[in-house]
Protein backbone atom coordinates (compact mmCIF):
# COMPACT_ATOMS: atom_id res chain seq x y z
CA UNK A 1 0.00 0.00 0.00
CA UNK A 2 1.67 3.55 -1.15
CA UNK A 3 1.39 5.38 2.26
CA UNK A 4 2.82 9.41 2.92
CA UNK A 5 3.10 9.73 6.41
CA UNK A 6 0.39 7.11 7.87
CA UNK A 7 -2.34 8.12 4.85
CA UNK A 8 -3.50 6.16 1.61
CA UNK A 9 -2.26 8.23 -1.21
CA UNK A 10 -3.86 9.89 -4.44
CA UNK A 11 -3.19 6.98 -6.31
CA UNK A 12 -4.24 4.27 -4.48
CA UNK A 13 -7.24 5.92 -3.71
CA UNK A 14 -8.22 6.08 -6.97
CA UNK A 15 -7.07 2.71 -8.23
CA UNK A 16 -9.59 1.38 -4.97
CA UNK A 17 -12.39 3.90 -6.07
CA UNK A 18 -12.27 2.09 -9.44
CA UNK A 19 -11.76 -1.04 -7.79
CA UNK A 20 -8.73 -2.13 -9.62
CA UNK A 21 -6.80 -2.76 -6.45
CA UNK A 22 -5.77 -6.61 -6.28
CA UNK A 23 -7.27 -8.11 -3.41
CA UNK A 24 -5.00 -7.72 -0.31
CA UNK A 25 -4.49 -4.37 -1.58
CA UNK A 26 -7.68 -3.48 -1.44
CA UNK A 27 -8.33 -5.40 1.97
CA UNK A 28 -5.50 -2.94 3.30
CA UNK A 29 -7.39 0.32 2.02
CA UNK A 30 -10.55 -0.95 3.92
CA UNK A 31 -8.97 -1.81 6.69
CA UNK A 32 -7.21 1.91 7.20
CA UNK A 33 -10.03 3.50 6.33
CA UNK A 34 -12.54 2.94 9.27
CA UNK A 35 -9.52 4.11 11.52
CA UNK A 36 -8.72 7.34 9.31
CA UNK A 37 -11.31 9.82 8.68
CA UNK A 38 -8.75 11.92 6.25
CA UNK A 39 -8.27 9.33 4.23
CA UNK A 40 -12.24 8.51 4.16
CA UNK A 41 -12.73 12.52 3.33
CA UNK A 42 -10.04 12.39 0.34
CA UNK A 43 -12.20 9.30 -1.17
CA UNK A 44 -15.25 11.07 -0.48
CA UNK A 45 -13.63 14.04 -2.75
CA UNK A 46 -12.73 12.06 -5.79
CA UNK A 47 -15.92 11.34 -6.08
CA UNK A 48 -16.80 7.43 -5.02
CA UNK A 49 -18.48 5.23 -7.83
CA UNK A 50 -22.29 4.95 -6.12
CA UNK A 51 -21.18 0.67 -5.57
CA UNK A 52 -18.81 1.70 -3.16
CA UNK A 53 -21.08 3.84 -1.41
CA UNK A 54 -23.89 1.28 -1.14
CA UNK A 55 -21.11 -0.73 -0.43
CA UNK A 56 -19.52 1.43 2.53
CA UNK A 57 -22.73 2.25 3.87
CA UNK A 58 -23.58 -1.57 4.22
CA UNK A 59 -20.26 -1.76 6.18
CA UNK A 60 -21.07 1.51 8.67
CA UNK A 61 -24.36 -0.29 8.95
CA UNK A 62 -23.10 -4.03 9.87
CA UNK A 63 -20.61 -2.64 12.48
CA UNK A 64 -22.51 -0.11 13.83
CA UNK A 65 -25.09 -1.92 14.31
CA UNK A 66 -25.38 -4.87 17.18
CA UNK A 67 -26.69 -8.49 17.18
CA UNK A 68 -30.04 -8.11 18.77
CA UNK A 69 -29.82 -9.18 22.33
CA UNK A 70 -31.45 -13.16 22.85
CA UNK A 71 -34.52 -11.90 24.68
CA UNK A 72 -35.28 -9.96 22.09
CA UNK A 73 -34.42 -13.04 18.93
CA UNK A 74 -36.26 -15.30 21.53
CA UNK A 75 -39.82 -13.01 21.55
CA UNK A 76 -39.30 -12.99 17.76
CA UNK A 77 -39.07 -17.05 17.04
CA UNK A 78 -42.35 -16.65 19.40
CA UNK A 79 -43.81 -14.55 16.65
CA UNK A 80 -43.62 -10.78 18.32
CA UNK A 81 -42.92 -7.80 15.81
CA UNK A 82 -39.39 -6.79 15.57
CA UNK A 83 -40.04 -3.38 17.33
CA UNK A 84 -42.72 -4.88 20.04
CA UNK A 85 -39.81 -7.31 20.90
CA UNK A 86 -37.80 -4.54 21.34
CA UNK A 87 -40.09 -2.55 23.55
CA UNK A 88 -40.72 -5.77 25.67
CA UNK A 89 -37.53 -6.22 26.23
CA UNK A 90 -36.84 -2.75 28.35
CA UNK A 91 -40.30 -4.27 30.63
CA UNK A 92 -38.97 -4.10 34.17
CA UNK A 93 -41.35 -6.64 35.27
CA UNK A 94 -40.14 -9.05 32.55
CA UNK A 95 -36.45 -9.27 33.22
CA UNK A 96 -34.91 -12.03 34.86
CA UNK A 97 -35.33 -10.82 38.46
CA UNK A 98 -38.70 -10.27 38.20
CA UNK A 99 -39.01 -14.05 37.12
CA UNK A 100 -36.82 -15.15 39.76
CA UNK A 101 -39.37 -13.60 42.34
CA UNK A 102 -42.56 -14.58 40.76
CA UNK A 103 -40.99 -18.59 40.84
CA UNK A 104 -40.03 -17.88 44.77
CA UNK A 105 -43.15 -16.53 45.39
CA UNK A 106 -45.71 -18.93 43.59
CA UNK A 107 -43.34 -21.64 45.03
CA UNK A 108 -43.55 -20.80 48.66
CA UNK A 109 -47.32 -20.94 48.09
CA UNK A 110 -47.45 -23.96 46.42
CA UNK A 111 -45.83 -25.32 49.12
CA UNK A 112 -47.54 -23.99 51.85
CA UNK A 113 -50.54 -25.97 50.67
CA UNK A 114 -49.02 -29.21 49.93
CA UNK A 115 -50.19 -30.39 53.72
CA UNK A 116 -54.01 -29.90 51.83
CA UNK A 117 -54.52 -27.33 54.96
CA UNK A 118 -57.11 -24.62 53.91
CA UNK A 119 -54.74 -22.30 55.26
CA UNK A 120 -52.29 -23.46 52.59
CA UNK A 121 -54.44 -23.47 49.70
CA UNK A 122 -56.05 -20.10 50.62
CA UNK A 123 -52.50 -18.44 50.74
CA UNK A 124 -52.14 -20.21 46.93
CA UNK A 125 -55.33 -18.47 45.96
CA UNK A 126 -54.49 -14.91 47.82
CA UNK A 127 -51.24 -15.00 45.64
CA UNK A 128 -52.29 -16.30 42.47
CA UNK A 129 -53.81 -13.91 40.54
CA UNK A 130 -51.98 -10.87 42.29
CA UNK A 131 -49.18 -11.98 40.61
CA UNK A 132 -50.42 -10.46 37.09
CA UNK A 133 -51.50 -7.15 38.73
CA UNK A 134 -48.48 -6.32 40.75
CA UNK A 135 -46.30 -7.25 37.33
CA UNK A 136 -48.81 -4.54 35.33
CA UNK A 137 -48.29 -2.30 38.37
CA UNK A 138 -44.44 -2.29 38.55
CA UNK A 139 -44.66 -1.73 34.74
CA UNK A 140 -46.34 1.08 34.86
CA UNK A 141 -45.28 2.82 38.29
CA UNK A 142 -44.12 6.08 38.22
CA UNK A 143 -41.12 4.20 39.98
CA UNK A 144 -40.18 2.95 36.84
CA UNK A 145 -37.06 4.36 36.01
CA UNK A 146 -38.15 5.80 32.53
CA UNK A 147 -41.33 6.87 32.78
CA UNK A 148 -41.41 10.26 32.77
CA UNK A 149 -39.52 9.54 29.23
CA UNK A 150 -41.71 7.16 28.12
CA UNK A 151 -45.29 9.24 28.81
CA UNK A 152 -43.63 12.07 26.82
CA UNK A 153 -43.41 10.07 23.18
CA UNK A 154 -45.91 9.98 21.22
CA UNK A 155 -46.01 5.66 21.16
CA UNK A 156 -49.87 4.61 22.18
CA UNK A 157 -49.86 4.30 25.68
CA UNK A 158 -53.31 2.43 25.10
CA UNK A 159 -51.31 -0.15 22.82
CA UNK A 160 -47.77 -0.26 25.14
CA UNK A 161 -50.54 -0.84 28.73
CA UNK A 162 -51.88 -4.29 26.46
CA UNK A 163 -48.60 -4.99 25.30
CA UNK A 164 -47.29 -5.18 28.88
CA UNK A 165 -49.95 -6.63 30.43
CA UNK A 166 -50.24 -9.40 28.02
CA UNK A 167 -46.48 -10.39 28.19
CA UNK A 168 -46.67 -9.97 31.93
CA UNK A 169 -49.91 -12.74 31.74
CA UNK A 170 -47.31 -15.28 29.18
CA UNK A 171 -44.46 -15.27 31.87
CA UNK A 172 -46.69 -15.41 35.31
CA UNK A 173 -49.77 -17.34 34.35
CA UNK A 174 -48.28 -20.75 33.05
CA UNK A 175 -45.63 -20.47 36.28
CA UNK A 176 -48.63 -20.37 38.67
CA UNK A 177 -50.47 -22.93 36.58
CA UNK A 178 -47.85 -25.41 36.88
CA UNK A 179 -46.56 -25.29 40.54
CA UNK A 180 -50.22 -25.34 41.36
CA UNK A 181 -50.92 -28.50 39.36
CA UNK A 182 -47.72 -29.25 40.53
CA UNK A 183 -49.31 -29.40 44.24
CA UNK A 184 -52.53 -32.09 44.23
CA UNK A 185 -54.21 -30.40 47.37
CA UNK A 186 -54.64 -27.29 45.26
CA UNK A 187 -56.54 -28.84 43.17
CA UNK A 188 -59.09 -27.35 40.43
CA UNK A 189 -57.76 -24.10 42.47
CA UNK A 190 -54.68 -24.37 40.10
CA UNK A 191 -57.19 -22.88 37.30
CA UNK A 192 -59.48 -21.39 39.29
CA UNK A 193 -57.82 -18.18 40.13
CA UNK A 194 -57.77 -17.38 36.16
CA UNK A 195 -61.37 -15.41 36.62
CA UNK A 196 -60.42 -13.56 39.25
CA UNK A 197 -57.51 -12.84 37.91
CA UNK A 198 -58.48 -11.22 34.93
CA UNK A 199 -60.85 -9.10 37.00
CA UNK A 200 -58.23 -7.63 38.80
CA UNK A 201 -56.08 -7.02 35.78
CA UNK A 202 -58.76 -5.32 34.19
CA UNK A 203 -59.44 -3.58 37.15
CA UNK A 204 -56.31 -1.89 38.04
CA UNK A 205 -55.60 -1.37 34.09
CA UNK A 206 -58.80 0.69 34.58
CA UNK A 207 -58.51 2.42 37.71
CA UNK A 208 -55.24 3.39 36.30
CA UNK A 209 -56.22 5.73 34.15
CA UNK A 210 -57.69 7.62 37.38
CA UNK A 211 -55.09 6.74 40.22
CA UNK A 212 -51.56 6.00 40.35
CA UNK A 213 -50.63 2.37 39.84
CA UNK A 214 -49.46 1.66 42.67
CA UNK A 215 -52.61 2.64 44.42
CA UNK A 216 -54.44 1.04 41.77
CA UNK A 217 -53.14 -2.11 42.04
CA UNK A 218 -53.10 -2.03 46.27
CA UNK A 219 -57.28 -1.29 45.96
CA UNK A 220 -57.16 -4.53 43.80
CA UNK A 221 -55.17 -6.46 45.95
CA UNK A 222 -56.93 -5.09 49.29
CA UNK A 223 -60.38 -6.48 47.32
CA UNK A 224 -59.19 -9.72 46.80
CA UNK A 225 -57.83 -9.84 49.95
CA UNK A 226 -61.25 -9.52 51.80
CA UNK A 227 -62.80 -11.71 49.18
CA UNK A 228 -59.88 -15.01 50.12
CA UNK A 229 -60.55 -13.94 53.74
CA UNK A 230 -64.43 -14.11 53.60
CA UNK A 231 -63.90 -17.38 51.86
CA UNK A 232 -61.52 -18.58 54.27
CA UNK A 233 -63.53 -17.92 57.14
CA UNK A 234 -66.82 -19.92 55.94
CA UNK A 235 -64.10 -22.61 55.45
CA UNK A 236 -64.63 -23.46 51.88
CA UNK A 237 -61.45 -21.86 49.90
CA UNK A 238 -62.63 -22.72 46.73
CA UNK A 239 -66.10 -20.48 47.74
CA UNK A 240 -64.22 -17.88 46.52
CA UNK A 241 -63.85 -19.15 42.26
CA UNK A 242 -66.81 -21.10 42.76
CA UNK A 243 -69.20 -20.89 39.53
CA UNK A 244 -71.48 -18.09 40.93
CA UNK A 245 -68.62 -15.24 42.07
CA UNK A 246 -67.06 -16.74 38.70
CA UNK A 247 -69.66 -15.32 36.57
CA UNK A 248 -69.04 -12.15 38.98
CA UNK A 249 -65.82 -12.22 37.84
CA UNK A 250 -66.68 -12.24 34.28
CA UNK A 251 -69.11 -9.46 34.44
CA UNK A 252 -66.71 -7.53 36.10
CA UNK A 253 -63.95 -8.06 33.84
CA UNK A 254 -66.46 -7.00 31.13
CA UNK A 255 -67.22 -3.52 32.49
CA UNK A 256 -63.54 -3.08 33.42
CA UNK A 257 -62.54 -3.48 30.05
CA UNK A 258 -65.01 -1.50 28.41
CA UNK A 259 -64.84 1.26 31.22
CA UNK A 260 -60.87 1.24 29.69
CA UNK A 261 -61.66 1.55 26.25
CA UNK A 262 -63.91 4.13 27.09
CA UNK A 263 -61.03 6.03 28.87
CA UNK A 264 -58.11 5.19 26.26
CA UNK A 265 -60.07 6.78 23.76
CA UNK A 266 -60.85 9.94 25.50
CA UNK A 267 -57.47 10.66 26.32
CA UNK A 268 -56.21 9.05 29.73
CA UNK A 269 -53.41 6.56 29.58
CA UNK A 270 -52.64 4.02 32.51
CA UNK A 271 -50.00 5.77 34.86
CA UNK A 272 -50.18 8.47 32.06
CA UNK A 273 -49.72 12.55 33.24
CA UNK A 274 -52.06 13.64 36.30
CA UNK B 1 -33.25 35.94 17.24
CA UNK B 2 -36.55 36.77 16.40
CA UNK B 3 -38.88 34.14 14.86
CA UNK B 4 -42.41 32.58 14.71
CA UNK B 5 -43.03 30.66 18.51
CA UNK B 6 -42.52 27.98 18.69
CA UNK B 7 -43.67 27.16 22.12
CA UNK B 8 -46.48 28.89 24.01
CA UNK B 9 -46.85 29.03 27.69
CA UNK B 10 -49.39 30.82 29.11
CA UNK B 11 -50.63 31.23 32.58
CA UNK B 12 -49.72 27.85 33.77
CA UNK B 13 -50.11 26.98 37.34
CA UNK B 14 -48.93 23.75 38.99
CA UNK B 15 -49.51 22.87 42.86
CA UNK B 16 -48.53 19.89 44.46
CA UNK B 17 -50.50 20.08 48.04
CA UNK B 18 -49.30 23.07 49.80
CA UNK B 19 -46.60 23.86 47.40
CA UNK B 20 -47.17 26.29 44.44
CA UNK B 21 -44.62 25.16 41.77
CA UNK B 22 -45.36 27.06 39.21
CA UNK B 23 -47.23 30.50 39.72
CA UNK B 24 -49.11 31.15 36.32
CA UNK B 25 -45.86 31.37 34.18
CA UNK B 26 -46.28 32.85 30.75
CA UNK B 27 -43.37 32.51 28.49
CA UNK B 28 -43.13 32.39 24.51
CA UNK B 29 -40.27 30.35 22.64
CA UNK B 30 -39.34 30.71 19.58
CA UNK B 31 -35.49 29.28 17.83
CA UNK B 32 -32.86 29.29 19.24
CA UNK B 33 -31.65 28.23 22.90
CA UNK B 34 -32.69 29.47 26.06
CA UNK B 35 -30.95 28.95 29.35
CA UNK B 36 -33.53 28.31 32.17
CA UNK B 37 -31.83 29.00 35.63
CA UNK B 38 -33.07 28.90 38.97
CA UNK B 39 -32.15 27.43 42.79
CA UNK B 40 -33.57 24.25 43.68
CA UNK B 41 -37.51 24.58 44.21
CA UNK B 42 -37.55 26.82 41.75
CA UNK B 43 -40.31 25.12 39.25
CA UNK B 44 -37.88 24.22 36.73
CA UNK B 45 -37.70 20.41 36.70
CA UNK B 46 -41.55 21.48 37.19
CA UNK B 47 -42.16 23.46 33.95
CA UNK B 48 -39.52 21.22 32.18
CA UNK B 49 -41.68 18.20 32.94
CA UNK B 50 -45.42 20.11 32.54
CA UNK B 51 -43.57 21.18 28.56
CA UNK B 52 -42.77 17.93 27.58
CA UNK B 53 -46.18 16.23 28.80
CA UNK B 54 -44.78 14.41 31.30
CA UNK B 55 -47.08 16.31 33.95
CA UNK B 56 -50.17 17.78 33.32
CA UNK B 57 -50.61 21.46 34.50
CA UNK B 58 -53.05 22.52 36.84
CA UNK B 59 -53.96 25.31 34.89
CA UNK B 60 -53.37 27.11 31.87
CA UNK B 61 -52.17 26.04 28.15
CA UNK B 62 -49.28 25.31 26.46
CA UNK B 63 -49.05 24.81 22.85
CA UNK B 64 -46.02 23.35 20.13
CA UNK B 65 -46.21 24.86 17.43
CA UNK B 66 -49.71 25.49 17.15
CA UNK B 67 -50.36 21.87 18.70
CA UNK B 68 -52.30 22.27 22.27
CA UNK B 69 -49.60 20.20 24.72
CA UNK B 70 -52.66 20.66 27.27
CA UNK B 71 -55.42 19.57 25.14
CA UNK B 72 -56.82 15.89 23.93
CA UNK B 73 -54.87 12.91 23.55
CA UNK B 74 -54.29 12.97 19.34
CA UNK B 75 -53.22 16.65 19.78
CA UNK B 76 -50.73 15.53 23.17
CA UNK B 77 -49.19 12.98 20.82
CA UNK B 78 -48.54 15.64 18.19
CA UNK B 79 -46.79 17.35 20.53
CA UNK B 80 -45.09 14.54 21.48
CA UNK B 81 -43.81 14.37 17.84
CA UNK B 82 -42.45 17.44 17.88
CA UNK B 83 -39.95 17.50 21.55
CA UNK B 84 -37.03 15.57 22.68
CA UNK B 85 -36.88 15.34 26.28
CA UNK B 86 -34.38 14.61 28.85
CA UNK B 87 -35.28 14.36 32.03
CA UNK B 88 -33.09 15.32 35.16
CA UNK B 89 -32.57 11.40 35.85
CA UNK B 90 -32.36 8.42 33.42
CA UNK B 91 -32.75 5.20 34.80
CA UNK B 92 -31.73 2.68 31.90
CA UNK B 93 -33.40 -0.82 31.81
CA UNK B 94 -31.14 -3.59 33.20
CA UNK B 95 -28.67 -5.76 30.63
CA UNK B 96 -29.05 -3.21 27.97
CA UNK B 97 -26.36 -1.67 25.51
CA UNK B 98 -26.07 1.65 24.29
CA UNK B 99 -27.65 0.87 20.75
CA UNK B 100 -30.66 -1.13 22.39
CA UNK B 101 -31.62 1.27 24.94
CA UNK B 102 -31.94 3.96 22.22
CA UNK B 103 -33.55 1.59 19.89
CA UNK B 104 -35.99 1.40 22.58
CA UNK B 105 -37.19 4.74 22.69
CA UNK B 106 -36.65 4.87 19.09
CA UNK B 107 -39.62 2.73 19.04
CA UNK B 108 -41.40 4.55 20.96
CA UNK B 109 -40.68 7.24 19.07
CA UNK B 110 -42.54 5.46 16.18
CA UNK B 111 -39.71 4.86 14.11
CA UNK B 112 -41.19 1.35 12.89
CA UNK B 113 -38.95 0.27 10.06
CA UNK B 114 -35.75 -1.25 11.35
CA UNK B 115 -33.64 -0.27 8.94
CA UNK B 116 -34.30 3.12 8.94
CA UNK B 117 -34.43 3.55 12.73
CA UNK B 118 -31.23 1.73 13.37
CA UNK B 119 -29.94 4.34 10.65
CA UNK B 120 -31.15 6.95 13.18
CA UNK B 121 -29.94 5.20 16.33
CA UNK B 122 -26.50 5.21 14.47
CA UNK B 123 -26.64 8.92 13.70
CA UNK B 124 -27.88 9.86 17.28
CA UNK B 125 -24.68 7.92 19.14
CA UNK B 126 -22.66 10.03 16.18
CA UNK B 127 -24.30 13.01 17.95
CA UNK B 128 -22.50 12.57 21.63
CA UNK B 129 -19.58 10.74 19.99
CA UNK B 130 -20.46 7.52 21.23
CA UNK B 131 -20.34 5.47 18.04
CA UNK B 132 -17.63 3.32 19.61
CA UNK B 133 -19.88 2.44 22.34
CA UNK B 134 -22.77 1.32 20.35
CA UNK B 135 -22.20 -2.75 21.79
CA UNK B 136 -21.60 -1.43 25.09
CA UNK B 137 -23.42 -2.19 27.92
CA UNK B 138 -25.04 1.14 29.38
CA UNK B 139 -23.93 -0.04 33.03
CA UNK B 140 -20.21 -0.29 31.92
CA UNK B 141 -20.45 3.12 30.96
CA UNK B 142 -19.15 6.10 32.93
CA UNK B 143 -21.35 8.71 33.98
CA UNK B 144 -20.61 11.49 31.46
CA UNK B 145 -21.16 8.88 28.74
CA UNK B 146 -24.30 7.54 30.40
CA UNK B 147 -25.71 11.67 30.56
CA UNK B 148 -24.63 11.63 26.65
CA UNK B 149 -26.32 8.81 26.50
CA UNK B 150 -29.30 9.60 27.66
CA UNK B 151 -29.34 12.65 25.71
CA UNK B 152 -28.76 11.21 22.65
CA UNK B 153 -32.44 9.95 22.77
CA UNK B 154 -33.33 13.07 23.24
CA UNK B 155 -31.99 13.75 19.37
CA UNK B 156 -34.01 10.91 17.87
CA UNK B 157 -35.56 12.19 14.82
CA UNK B 158 -34.37 15.76 15.21
CA UNK B 159 -37.26 16.94 16.95
CA UNK B 160 -37.79 21.11 16.31
CA UNK B 161 -38.19 21.43 20.54
CA UNK B 162 -35.39 20.02 22.90
CA UNK B 163 -36.20 20.16 26.23
CA UNK B 164 -33.36 19.22 28.38
CA UNK B 165 -32.80 18.93 31.85
CA UNK B 166 -29.35 19.58 33.14
CA UNK B 167 -27.81 18.46 30.31
CA UNK B 168 -24.25 18.85 31.01
CA UNK B 169 -24.21 17.10 34.69
CA UNK B 170 -20.93 14.68 34.72
CA UNK B 171 -19.72 16.13 31.99
CA UNK B 172 -15.95 17.19 31.37
CA UNK B 173 -15.12 20.25 29.76
CA UNK B 174 -14.15 19.41 26.77
CA UNK B 175 -17.12 16.95 27.01
CA UNK B 176 -19.12 20.12 28.01
CA UNK B 177 -17.71 22.01 25.05
CA UNK B 178 -18.72 19.43 22.20
CA UNK B 179 -22.18 19.65 23.46
CA UNK B 180 -22.56 23.30 23.10
CA UNK B 181 -21.59 22.58 19.96
CA UNK B 182 -24.52 20.46 18.82
CA UNK B 183 -26.96 22.38 21.17
CA UNK B 184 -26.09 25.31 19.11
CA UNK B 185 -26.50 23.39 15.91
CA UNK B 186 -30.08 22.44 17.24
CA UNK B 187 -30.76 25.78 18.38
CA UNK B 188 -30.25 27.36 14.77
CA UNK B 189 -33.52 25.08 13.35
CA UNK B 190 -35.17 24.49 16.45
CA UNK B 191 -36.04 25.77 19.92
CA UNK B 192 -34.02 24.50 22.39
CA UNK B 193 -34.38 24.86 26.53
CA UNK B 194 -31.93 24.42 28.80
CA UNK B 195 -32.48 23.85 32.55
CA UNK B 196 -29.57 24.85 34.38
CA UNK B 197 -27.32 24.98 37.68
CA UNK B 198 -24.28 25.62 35.40
CA UNK B 199 -24.04 29.16 34.55
CA UNK B 200 -21.10 29.15 32.68
CA UNK B 201 -23.37 26.80 30.03
CA UNK B 202 -25.76 29.46 29.97
CA UNK B 203 -23.08 32.58 29.04
CA UNK B 204 -21.64 30.38 26.22
CA UNK B 205 -24.69 28.89 24.37
CA UNK B 206 -27.73 30.83 25.40
CA UNK B 207 -28.94 33.63 23.55
CA UNK B 208 -31.90 33.90 25.88
CA UNK B 209 -32.09 33.08 29.81
CA UNK B 210 -35.07 32.99 31.94
CA UNK B 211 -34.57 33.45 35.62
CA UNK B 212 -37.34 30.96 37.57
CA UNK B 213 -37.52 31.43 41.45
CA UNK B 214 -40.32 30.36 43.72
CA UNK B 215 -42.63 29.29 40.92
CA UNK B 216 -42.01 32.75 38.35
CA UNK B 217 -40.35 34.13 36.08
CA UNK B 218 -38.32 36.73 37.46
CA UNK B 219 -36.54 37.39 34.45
CA UNK B 220 -36.38 36.88 30.73
CA UNK B 221 -34.12 38.69 27.92
CA UNK B 222 -30.58 38.24 26.42
CA UNK B 223 -27.95 36.83 28.29
CA UNK B 224 -26.12 40.72 27.84
CA UNK B 225 -29.22 41.89 29.44
CA UNK B 226 -28.87 39.96 32.25
CA UNK B 227 -25.28 40.45 32.89
CA UNK B 228 -25.82 44.36 32.26
CA UNK B 229 -28.14 44.08 35.69
CA UNK B 230 -25.34 43.61 38.03
CA UNK B 231 -23.02 45.80 36.05
CA UNK B 232 -21.45 48.56 38.41
CA UNK B 233 -22.06 45.77 41.14
CA UNK B 234 -19.34 43.38 41.77
CA UNK B 235 -15.93 44.46 43.62
CA UNK B 236 -12.65 43.63 43.81
CA UNK B 237 -11.25 44.32 46.63
CA UNK B 238 -8.87 43.95 49.57
CA UNK B 239 -11.60 43.12 51.85
CA UNK B 240 -15.38 42.73 51.30
CA UNK B 241 -17.08 45.74 50.53
CA UNK B 242 -20.05 47.24 52.76
CA UNK B 243 -23.63 45.49 51.99
CA UNK B 244 -22.36 43.06 50.09
CA UNK B 245 -24.57 40.00 49.28
CA UNK B 246 -22.32 38.10 48.35
CA UNK B 247 -18.53 37.46 48.89
CA UNK B 248 -15.19 35.32 48.71
CA UNK B 249 -11.78 35.69 47.93
CA UNK B 250 -9.93 35.02 44.70
CA UNK B 251 -7.07 33.21 43.54
CA UNK B 252 -5.41 36.36 43.44
CA UNK B 253 -5.68 37.08 46.74
CA UNK B 254 -8.47 39.88 45.87
CA UNK B 255 -12.06 39.91 47.91
CA UNK B 256 -14.66 39.70 45.06
CA UNK B 257 -17.90 41.19 46.09
CA UNK B 258 -21.33 40.91 44.61
CA UNK B 259 -23.99 44.11 45.56
CA UNK B 260 -23.15 46.06 48.58
CA UNK B 261 -21.31 49.42 47.81
CA UNK B 262 -17.49 50.87 47.14
CA UNK B 263 -15.55 50.79 50.16
CA UNK B 264 -12.11 51.78 49.99
CA UNK B 265 -9.82 50.31 47.57
CA UNK B 266 -12.60 48.65 45.66
CA UNK B 267 -12.84 48.89 42.40
CA UNK B 268 -15.48 47.84 39.86
CA UNK B 269 -15.24 44.63 38.23
CA UNK B 270 -17.30 43.22 34.41
CA UNK B 271 -19.91 41.19 36.57
CA UNK B 272 -20.22 37.59 35.00
CA UNK B 273 -23.74 35.56 34.11
CA UNK B 274 -23.44 34.32 37.34
CA UNK B 275 -22.78 37.78 39.25
CA UNK B 276 -25.84 38.85 37.76
CA UNK B 277 -27.37 35.66 38.77
CA UNK B 278 -26.92 35.60 42.04
CA UNK B 279 -27.36 39.33 42.69
CA UNK B 280 -31.01 38.45 41.33
CA UNK B 281 -32.25 35.98 43.57
CA UNK B 282 -30.03 37.82 46.38
CA UNK B 283 -27.94 36.23 49.05
CA UNK B 284 -30.17 33.19 51.10
CA UNK B 285 -29.53 29.78 51.96
CA UNK B 286 -31.16 27.26 49.38
CA UNK B 287 -33.62 24.70 50.18
CA UNK B 288 -31.80 21.07 50.12
CA UNK B 289 -34.42 19.74 48.15
CA UNK B 290 -36.40 20.58 44.61
CA UNK B 291 -40.01 21.03 45.41
CA UNK B 292 -41.17 19.26 42.41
Amino acid sequence: MSVRGGHADEALLLRYRDDACDPATAASVEAHLPTCEACRARLAGLGRAPVVDVAWGRVVAAIGTPEPSPAVRLMRRMGLSEADATLLRAARSLDGSWTIATIAVVAFAALAAIDGGSSGRALYLLVAPLLPVIGVVVAFSSSDSLADLISATPYPKARLALLRTAAVCAASVPLVIAFGAAVPPIGWLAVGWLMPALALTTLTLAAMTWIRPATAGGAAGALWLLIVAAAFATDDVGAAVASGPALGYALVSAVAAACLTVRLKSAHEPGGPR
Amino acid sequence: MTTAPIVEIDGVTKRFGATLALDAVTLTLGSGVTGLLGPNGAGKTTLIRVLSTAEAPGSGSIRVLGHEATGRLAERTRVRRLIGYLPQEVGFPRGMTAFSFLDYIAVLKEWDDTAARHAEVRRALGLVDLSDRASSRVRTLSGGQRRRLALAQAFIGDPPLLILDEPTTGLDPEQRAGLRGVLSERGAGGAVLLATHQTEDVAALCERVVVLADGRIRFDGTVADLVATAAGQVWLSEEEVPGARMSWRTGTGRVRSIGGTAGPGAEATEPSVEDAYLLMLGHRPEPLEEAA
